[in-house]
Protein backbone atom coordinates (compact mmCIF):
# COMPACT_ATOMS: atom_id res chain seq x y z
CA UNK A 1 0.00 0.00 0.00
CA UNK A 2 2.59 2.16 1.14
CA UNK A 3 4.47 1.29 -1.76
CA UNK A 4 1.47 2.61 -4.13
CA UNK A 5 1.00 5.44 -2.61
CA UNK A 6 4.86 6.60 -3.12
CA UNK A 7 4.67 5.57 -6.80
CA UNK A 8 1.03 7.69 -7.30
CA UNK A 9 2.84 10.58 -6.02
CA UNK A 10 5.75 10.35 -7.91
CA UNK A 11 3.68 9.76 -11.25
CA UNK A 12 1.86 13.03 -10.16
CA UNK A 13 4.32 14.93 -9.27
CA UNK A 14 6.10 14.18 -12.41
CA UNK A 15 2.97 14.51 -14.58
CA UNK A 16 2.95 18.70 -12.68
CA UNK A 17 6.05 19.59 -13.37
CA UNK A 18 6.68 21.37 -16.12
CA UNK A 19 8.02 19.04 -19.52
CA UNK A 20 11.82 20.72 -20.46
CA UNK A 21 11.87 20.56 -23.77
CA UNK A 22 13.95 17.74 -25.67
CA UNK A 23 17.30 19.22 -26.20
CA UNK A 24 19.90 17.51 -28.46
CA UNK A 25 23.44 19.46 -29.04
CA UNK A 26 23.50 20.85 -32.71
CA UNK A 27 26.36 20.53 -34.47
CA UNK A 28 25.80 23.50 -36.25
CA UNK A 29 28.08 27.06 -37.65
CA UNK A 30 27.17 29.17 -34.80
CA UNK A 31 28.09 32.19 -36.86
CA UNK A 32 25.12 31.56 -38.43
CA UNK A 33 23.09 34.23 -36.28
CA UNK A 34 25.40 37.23 -36.95
CA UNK A 35 22.81 38.15 -39.37
CA UNK A 36 20.13 38.34 -37.44
CA UNK A 37 21.63 41.02 -34.95
CA UNK A 38 20.27 44.22 -36.22
CA UNK A 39 22.84 47.25 -37.30
CA UNK A 40 21.29 50.08 -35.45
CA UNK A 41 22.83 53.53 -36.33
CA UNK A 42 20.35 56.08 -35.58
CA UNK A 43 16.92 54.67 -35.41
CA UNK A 44 14.02 55.90 -34.09
CA UNK A 45 10.81 54.08 -32.57
CA UNK A 46 7.20 54.80 -30.73
CA UNK A 47 7.03 52.73 -28.34
CA UNK A 48 4.04 51.79 -26.05
CA UNK A 49 4.97 49.92 -23.23
CA UNK A 50 2.00 48.49 -20.65
CA UNK A 51 2.79 46.94 -16.92
CA UNK A 52 0.41 45.79 -14.91
CA UNK A 53 -2.42 47.96 -15.74
CA UNK A 54 -0.15 51.17 -16.56
CA UNK A 55 0.10 52.65 -19.97
CA UNK A 56 3.15 54.98 -20.96
CA UNK A 57 3.79 55.32 -24.24
CA UNK A 58 6.98 57.23 -26.06
CA UNK A 59 9.79 57.47 -28.26
CA UNK A 60 13.31 54.94 -28.07
CA UNK A 61 16.42 56.15 -30.14
CA UNK A 62 18.92 53.36 -30.41
CA UNK A 63 22.07 54.83 -31.40
CA UNK A 64 25.51 53.03 -32.33
CA UNK A 65 28.16 55.94 -31.38
CA UNK A 66 32.03 56.23 -32.99
CA UNK A 67 33.39 53.41 -30.61
CA UNK A 68 30.77 50.70 -31.56
CA UNK A 69 28.88 51.12 -28.12
CA UNK A 70 24.82 51.37 -28.36
CA UNK A 71 22.66 54.35 -26.46
CA UNK A 72 19.05 53.27 -25.77
CA UNK A 73 16.96 56.48 -24.91
CA UNK A 74 13.71 56.52 -24.35
CA UNK A 75 11.80 59.81 -24.18
CA UNK A 76 8.31 60.62 -23.95
CA UNK A 77 6.41 62.36 -26.95
CA UNK A 78 7.05 66.19 -25.69
CA UNK A 79 10.64 65.35 -25.25
CA UNK A 80 11.56 64.59 -21.72
CA UNK A 81 13.72 62.06 -21.18
CA UNK A 82 12.86 59.04 -18.59
CA UNK A 83 15.84 56.69 -19.20
CA UNK A 84 19.25 56.52 -20.95
CA UNK A 85 21.53 53.58 -21.25
CA UNK A 86 24.76 52.82 -22.71
CA UNK A 87 25.49 49.16 -23.77
CA UNK A 88 29.42 49.48 -23.93
CA UNK A 89 31.98 47.19 -26.44
CA UNK A 90 33.39 45.46 -22.83
CA UNK A 91 29.56 44.04 -22.13
CA UNK A 92 28.91 46.43 -19.66
CA UNK A 93 25.64 48.69 -19.34
CA UNK A 94 25.93 52.16 -17.85
CA UNK A 95 22.73 54.10 -16.80
CA UNK A 96 23.21 57.27 -17.96
CA UNK A 97 19.99 58.86 -16.67
CA UNK A 98 16.93 57.49 -15.71
CA UNK A 99 14.21 59.20 -13.78
CA UNK A 100 13.82 58.87 -9.77
CA UNK A 101 10.23 57.18 -10.43
CA UNK A 102 11.79 54.41 -12.75
CA UNK A 103 14.88 54.12 -10.52
CA UNK A 104 15.00 50.53 -8.94
CA UNK A 105 16.94 48.19 -9.11
CA UNK A 106 14.65 45.49 -10.59
CA UNK A 107 13.07 48.01 -13.00
CA UNK A 108 16.45 48.72 -14.38
CA UNK A 109 17.62 45.69 -14.44
CA UNK A 110 14.71 44.19 -16.04
CA UNK A 111 15.02 47.43 -19.01
CA UNK A 112 18.46 47.03 -19.61
CA UNK A 113 17.80 43.05 -20.02
CA UNK A 114 15.30 43.45 -22.42
CA UNK A 115 17.38 46.21 -24.64
CA UNK A 116 19.95 43.73 -24.42
CA UNK A 117 18.28 41.02 -25.89
CA UNK A 118 16.88 43.24 -28.92
CA UNK A 119 20.23 44.91 -29.64
CA UNK A 120 21.59 40.94 -29.15
CA UNK A 121 24.84 41.97 -26.99
CA UNK A 122 26.32 39.16 -26.76
CA UNK A 123 26.13 37.69 -30.49
CA UNK A 124 29.36 37.93 -32.16
CA UNK A 125 31.03 38.49 -28.72
CA UNK A 126 31.28 35.33 -26.81
CA UNK A 127 30.69 31.72 -28.13
CA UNK A 128 26.83 30.08 -28.04
CA UNK A 129 26.04 26.32 -27.99
CA UNK A 130 23.90 24.87 -30.09
CA UNK A 131 21.15 22.95 -29.67
CA UNK A 132 18.57 21.29 -31.81
CA UNK A 133 15.15 21.98 -29.63
CA UNK A 134 12.16 20.63 -31.13
CA UNK A 135 11.83 21.64 -34.95
CA UNK A 136 14.32 24.91 -33.79
CA UNK A 137 18.36 25.55 -33.60
CA UNK A 138 18.70 27.35 -30.12
CA UNK A 139 21.54 29.36 -29.61
CA UNK A 140 22.48 29.60 -26.08
CA UNK A 141 24.73 31.78 -24.11
CA UNK A 142 25.36 31.31 -20.13
CA UNK A 143 23.08 29.31 -18.20
CA UNK A 144 19.77 29.05 -15.74
CA UNK A 145 17.52 31.67 -15.93
CA UNK A 146 19.79 34.49 -17.08
CA UNK A 147 20.93 33.15 -19.93
CA UNK A 148 20.35 35.22 -23.24
CA UNK A 149 18.99 32.55 -26.11
CA UNK A 150 18.35 32.60 -30.01
CA UNK A 151 15.83 30.90 -31.42
CA UNK A 152 16.07 30.35 -35.13
CA UNK A 153 14.57 27.55 -37.65
CA UNK A 154 16.00 24.31 -38.46
CA UNK A 155 18.67 25.49 -40.50
CA UNK A 156 19.28 28.93 -38.88
CA UNK A 157 17.71 31.01 -41.74
CA UNK A 158 15.26 32.67 -39.71
CA UNK A 159 15.17 34.28 -36.51
CA UNK A 160 12.03 33.18 -34.44
CA UNK A 161 13.21 34.93 -31.21
CA UNK A 162 15.44 35.96 -28.52
CA UNK A 163 15.03 35.11 -25.28
CA UNK A 164 15.98 35.10 -21.60
CA UNK A 165 15.81 31.70 -19.72
CA UNK A 166 17.52 28.63 -20.96
CA UNK A 167 15.08 26.04 -20.08
CA UNK A 168 11.77 28.10 -19.22
CA UNK A 169 11.62 31.31 -21.46
CA UNK A 170 10.98 34.58 -19.05
CA UNK A 171 11.46 36.87 -21.49
CA UNK A 172 10.71 36.48 -25.23
CA UNK A 173 11.68 39.44 -27.69
CA UNK A 174 10.30 39.16 -31.92
CA UNK A 175 12.18 41.05 -34.32
CA UNK A 176 9.97 41.76 -37.61
CA UNK A 177 12.13 42.50 -40.48
CA UNK A 178 10.69 44.88 -43.18
CA UNK A 179 13.75 44.81 -45.61
CA UNK A 180 15.47 47.53 -43.58
CA UNK A 181 18.56 47.31 -41.74
CA UNK A 182 17.23 47.09 -38.31
CA UNK A 183 13.75 45.37 -37.61
CA UNK A 184 10.68 47.45 -38.63
CA UNK A 185 8.59 45.94 -35.61
CA UNK A 186 10.01 44.51 -32.05
CA UNK A 187 7.60 42.97 -29.56
CA UNK A 188 9.50 42.15 -26.21
CA UNK A 189 6.57 40.13 -23.66
CA UNK A 190 7.74 39.06 -19.90
CA UNK A 191 5.91 35.74 -19.10
CA UNK A 192 6.74 35.79 -15.03
CA UNK A 193 4.53 39.24 -14.68
CA UNK A 194 2.42 41.20 -16.80
CA UNK A 195 4.85 43.83 -18.99
CA UNK A 196 4.55 44.27 -22.35
CA UNK A 197 6.78 46.81 -24.55
CA UNK A 198 5.96 47.27 -28.42
CA UNK A 199 8.06 49.37 -30.57
CA UNK A 200 7.51 50.46 -34.21
CA UNK A 201 10.03 51.92 -36.32
CA UNK A 202 9.55 55.38 -37.58
CA UNK A 203 10.81 56.96 -41.00
CA UNK A 204 12.48 60.22 -39.81
CA UNK A 205 12.50 63.62 -41.56
CA UNK B 1 57.99 115.81 -0.34
CA UNK B 2 59.18 112.10 -0.90
CA UNK B 3 56.92 111.03 1.70
CA UNK B 4 53.55 113.08 -0.02
CA UNK B 5 54.86 111.64 -3.51
CA UNK B 6 54.81 108.45 -1.90
CA UNK B 7 51.30 108.33 -0.67
CA UNK B 8 49.93 110.10 -3.52
CA UNK B 9 51.47 107.72 -5.98
CA UNK B 10 50.13 104.91 -3.26
CA UNK B 11 46.43 106.43 -3.49
CA UNK B 12 46.72 106.75 -7.36
CA UNK B 13 47.65 102.96 -7.65
CA UNK B 14 44.96 102.46 -5.40
CA UNK B 15 42.40 104.38 -7.00
CA UNK B 16 43.48 102.45 -10.38
CA UNK B 17 43.08 99.47 -8.96
CA UNK B 18 39.54 100.05 -7.57
CA UNK B 19 38.76 101.56 -11.06
CA UNK B 20 40.07 98.61 -12.82
CA UNK B 21 38.23 96.28 -10.23
CA UNK B 22 35.28 98.23 -11.31
CA UNK B 23 35.31 97.83 -14.70
CA UNK B 24 36.47 94.31 -14.63
CA UNK B 25 33.17 93.63 -12.52
CA UNK B 26 30.83 95.68 -15.05
CA UNK B 27 32.79 93.34 -18.01
CA UNK B 28 31.92 90.20 -15.94
CA UNK B 29 28.68 91.33 -15.35
CA UNK B 30 27.39 92.72 -18.68
CA UNK B 31 29.52 89.38 -20.45
CA UNK B 32 27.34 87.40 -18.00
CA UNK B 33 23.57 88.69 -18.77
CA UNK B 34 24.69 88.68 -22.71
CA UNK B 35 25.51 84.90 -22.50
CA UNK B 36 22.78 84.40 -20.34
CA UNK B 37 20.14 86.18 -22.87
CA UNK B 38 21.70 87.86 -25.53
CA UNK B 39 20.72 90.87 -26.54
CA UNK B 40 17.76 91.03 -23.64
CA UNK B 41 18.03 93.26 -20.13
CA UNK B 42 16.14 92.45 -17.54
CA UNK B 43 12.30 93.67 -16.40
CA UNK B 44 12.70 94.60 -12.88
CA UNK B 45 9.11 95.19 -12.06
CA UNK B 46 7.64 91.72 -12.54
CA UNK B 47 4.24 92.20 -10.57
CA UNK B 48 3.31 94.80 -13.44
CA UNK B 49 4.51 92.69 -16.32
CA UNK B 50 2.76 89.71 -15.23
CA UNK B 51 -0.75 91.96 -14.88
CA UNK B 52 -0.24 93.26 -18.31
CA UNK B 53 0.68 89.23 -19.32
CA UNK B 54 -2.57 88.66 -18.09
CA UNK B 55 -4.79 91.40 -18.97
CA UNK B 56 -3.32 91.55 -22.53
CA UNK B 57 -3.80 87.37 -22.83
CA UNK B 58 -7.10 87.65 -22.26
CA UNK B 59 -7.67 89.79 -25.62
CA UNK B 60 -6.58 85.81 -27.15
CA UNK B 61 -9.79 84.12 -26.75
CA UNK B 62 -8.32 81.52 -29.22
CA UNK B 63 -5.42 79.96 -31.17
CA UNK B 64 -4.99 77.98 -34.12
CA UNK B 65 -1.36 77.33 -34.94
CA UNK B 66 1.39 74.69 -36.61
CA UNK B 67 4.52 73.77 -35.00
CA UNK B 68 7.66 72.00 -34.93
CA UNK B 69 9.68 70.34 -31.96
CA UNK B 70 13.44 69.81 -32.08
CA UNK B 71 14.39 67.95 -29.16
CA UNK B 72 18.45 67.32 -28.92
CA UNK B 73 20.37 65.32 -26.97
CA UNK B 74 23.56 66.96 -26.67
CA UNK B 75 26.09 64.30 -25.51
CA UNK B 76 24.70 61.69 -29.07
CA UNK B 77 24.82 64.63 -31.12
CA UNK B 78 20.85 63.72 -32.48
CA UNK B 79 18.15 65.70 -33.08
CA UNK B 80 14.37 64.13 -32.99
CA UNK B 81 12.37 66.17 -34.65
CA UNK B 82 8.14 66.32 -35.04
CA UNK B 83 5.61 68.34 -35.84
CA UNK B 84 1.69 69.24 -35.33
CA UNK B 85 -0.82 71.39 -34.67
CA UNK B 86 -2.09 73.30 -31.94
CA UNK B 87 -5.22 74.90 -30.62
CA UNK B 88 -6.93 76.97 -27.49
CA UNK B 89 -9.73 77.86 -26.47
CA UNK B 90 -9.84 80.36 -23.37
CA UNK B 91 -10.36 79.36 -20.60
CA UNK B 92 -9.12 75.45 -20.32
CA UNK B 93 -9.49 74.17 -23.90
CA UNK B 94 -6.07 72.86 -25.49
CA UNK B 95 -5.59 70.49 -28.02
CA UNK B 96 -1.83 69.01 -28.76
CA UNK B 97 -1.84 66.79 -32.07
CA UNK B 98 1.98 65.63 -32.92
CA UNK B 99 1.20 64.35 -36.73
CA UNK B 100 4.64 63.00 -37.42
CA UNK B 101 7.03 61.28 -37.80
CA UNK B 102 4.27 60.01 -34.64
CA UNK B 103 0.85 60.69 -33.39
CA UNK B 104 -0.15 61.31 -30.00
CA UNK B 105 -3.01 63.48 -29.52
CA UNK B 106 -3.20 65.26 -25.59
CA UNK B 107 -6.36 67.45 -25.18
CA UNK B 108 -7.06 69.26 -21.85
CA UNK B 109 -10.80 70.36 -21.36
CA UNK B 110 -11.39 71.78 -17.69
CA UNK B 111 -10.12 69.29 -15.65
CA UNK B 112 -10.05 66.38 -17.49
CA UNK B 113 -7.19 65.09 -20.05
CA UNK B 114 -7.19 63.29 -22.43
CA UNK B 115 -4.57 60.98 -24.24
CA UNK B 116 -4.51 59.04 -27.48
CA UNK B 117 -1.32 57.14 -28.25
CA UNK B 118 -0.60 54.80 -31.36
CA UNK B 119 -2.57 52.31 -29.30
CA UNK B 120 -4.06 53.68 -26.65
CA UNK B 121 -6.93 56.43 -25.39
CA UNK B 122 -6.38 57.52 -21.54
CA UNK B 123 -8.44 60.05 -19.35
CA UNK B 124 -7.03 61.76 -16.79
CA UNK B 125 -8.76 63.74 -13.90
CA UNK B 126 -5.77 66.66 -13.53
CA UNK B 127 -6.71 65.97 -10.11
CA UNK B 128 -5.08 62.66 -10.17
CA UNK B 129 -1.84 64.70 -10.27
CA UNK B 130 0.00 62.20 -12.20
CA UNK B 131 3.73 62.94 -12.77
CA UNK B 132 3.50 62.30 -16.39
CA UNK B 133 0.47 64.34 -16.95
CA UNK B 134 2.12 67.09 -14.67
CA UNK B 135 5.18 67.40 -17.09
CA UNK B 136 2.78 68.00 -19.97
CA UNK B 137 0.67 69.96 -18.49
CA UNK B 138 3.42 72.58 -17.86
CA UNK B 139 4.29 72.60 -22.09
CA UNK B 140 0.61 73.70 -22.22
CA UNK B 141 0.83 75.91 -19.32
CA UNK B 142 3.51 77.66 -21.42
CA UNK B 143 1.58 77.87 -24.39
CA UNK B 144 -1.36 79.72 -22.91
CA UNK B 145 0.74 81.58 -20.96
CA UNK B 146 -0.79 80.52 -17.12
CA UNK B 147 3.09 79.00 -16.42
CA UNK B 148 3.68 82.82 -15.15
CA UNK B 149 1.70 82.34 -11.97
CA UNK B 150 3.02 78.49 -11.14
CA UNK B 151 3.96 78.69 -8.01
CA UNK B 152 6.24 76.01 -8.59
CA UNK B 153 8.37 78.08 -10.82
CA UNK B 154 10.66 81.33 -10.08
CA UNK B 155 10.33 83.90 -13.21
CA UNK B 156 12.75 86.42 -14.27
CA UNK B 157 11.28 88.49 -17.29
CA UNK B 158 13.93 90.16 -19.62
CA UNK B 159 12.94 91.82 -23.28
CA UNK B 160 14.16 93.35 -26.07
CA UNK B 161 12.81 95.61 -29.40
CA UNK B 162 10.19 92.63 -30.36
CA UNK B 163 10.05 90.20 -27.72
CA UNK B 164 9.78 89.04 -23.92
CA UNK B 165 11.95 86.30 -22.66
CA UNK B 166 10.35 84.97 -20.02
CA UNK B 167 12.64 82.32 -17.62
CA UNK B 168 10.91 80.09 -15.70
CA UNK B 169 12.95 78.43 -12.69
CA UNK B 170 11.15 75.14 -10.88
CA UNK B 171 11.54 75.62 -7.10
CA UNK B 172 9.73 72.13 -6.90
CA UNK B 173 12.23 69.01 -6.24
CA UNK B 174 9.79 67.28 -8.44
CA UNK B 175 9.87 69.43 -11.36
CA UNK B 176 13.09 70.05 -10.89
CA UNK B 177 14.13 66.29 -11.85
CA UNK B 178 13.33 67.07 -15.20
CA UNK B 179 13.95 71.03 -16.16
CA UNK B 180 16.52 73.26 -15.01
CA UNK B 181 14.84 75.92 -16.56
CA UNK B 182 12.11 76.67 -19.20
CA UNK B 183 12.34 79.29 -21.64
CA UNK B 184 9.11 80.94 -23.33
CA UNK B 185 9.47 83.55 -26.10
CA UNK B 186 6.31 85.97 -25.99
CA UNK B 187 5.80 88.54 -29.17
CA UNK B 188 5.60 91.99 -27.78
CA UNK B 189 2.99 92.96 -30.54
CA UNK B 190 -0.03 90.05 -29.95
CA UNK B 191 1.51 88.10 -26.50
CA UNK B 192 1.61 84.65 -28.05
CA UNK B 193 4.21 82.65 -27.06
CA UNK B 194 6.62 82.17 -30.06
CA UNK B 195 8.37 79.34 -28.95
CA UNK B 196 9.54 76.92 -25.99
CA UNK B 197 12.61 75.81 -24.60
CA UNK B 198 12.67 73.05 -21.95
CA UNK B 199 16.32 72.71 -20.91
CA UNK B 200 17.12 69.33 -18.77
CA UNK B 201 19.73 68.93 -16.64
CA UNK B 202 22.16 67.09 -18.22
CA UNK B 203 22.27 70.06 -20.71
CA UNK B 204 19.92 68.35 -23.29
CA UNK B 205 16.63 70.42 -24.31
CA UNK B 206 13.64 70.41 -26.54
CA UNK B 207 12.44 73.40 -28.23
CA UNK B 208 8.76 73.99 -29.32
CA UNK B 209 8.20 76.83 -32.61
CA UNK B 210 5.08 77.79 -33.32
CA UNK B 211 4.08 79.14 -36.55
CA UNK B 212 1.05 79.97 -38.78
CA UNK B 213 -0.66 81.20 -35.82
CA UNK B 214 -4.72 82.29 -36.28
CA UNK B 215 -5.96 84.17 -33.49
CA UNK B 216 -9.20 84.64 -32.28
CA UNK B 217 -10.86 82.64 -34.66
CA UNK B 218 -13.89 80.50 -34.14
CA UNK B 219 -12.98 76.86 -33.28
CA UNK B 220 -14.85 73.59 -33.87
CA UNK B 221 -15.47 72.44 -29.83
CA UNK B 222 -15.49 68.99 -30.91
CA UNK B 223 -11.57 69.31 -31.82
CA UNK B 224 -11.54 69.33 -27.48
CA UNK B 225 -13.99 66.02 -26.97
CA UNK B 226 -11.73 63.37 -28.86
Amino acid sequence: MRRFLYVSISVALASCAPSLPVRQPAKVDVECIKRFKPNFRSDLYNASVDVVGNHISGLVLFKTMTDSSKRVVFTNEAGVKFFDFGFETNGSVTTHQIIKKLNKKIVVRTLQNDFGLVLMIKVGKETPLAFREDENLKFIYGNGKNAACIVTNSDCSRLISVEKGADKPQTIVRLFSDGLHVPDSIFIEHLNFNMEIKLKHLARE
Amino acid sequence: MSRLTFILNGLQTARSFIAYCVILLLITISTKTLAQHKGFTVIGNLSEFKKKFSEEGKKVQSIRSSFVQEKNLALLEEKIISNGKFWFQREKKVRIEYQRPFRYLMIINGDQILIRDDQKESKISTHSNKLFQQINRIIVDCVNGAIIDNKDFVSKIFQNEKTYLLEMTPTTKSIKEFFQKIIVLVNKKDWTVMSIQLVEPGGDDTFIRFSDKALNEKIDETLFVR
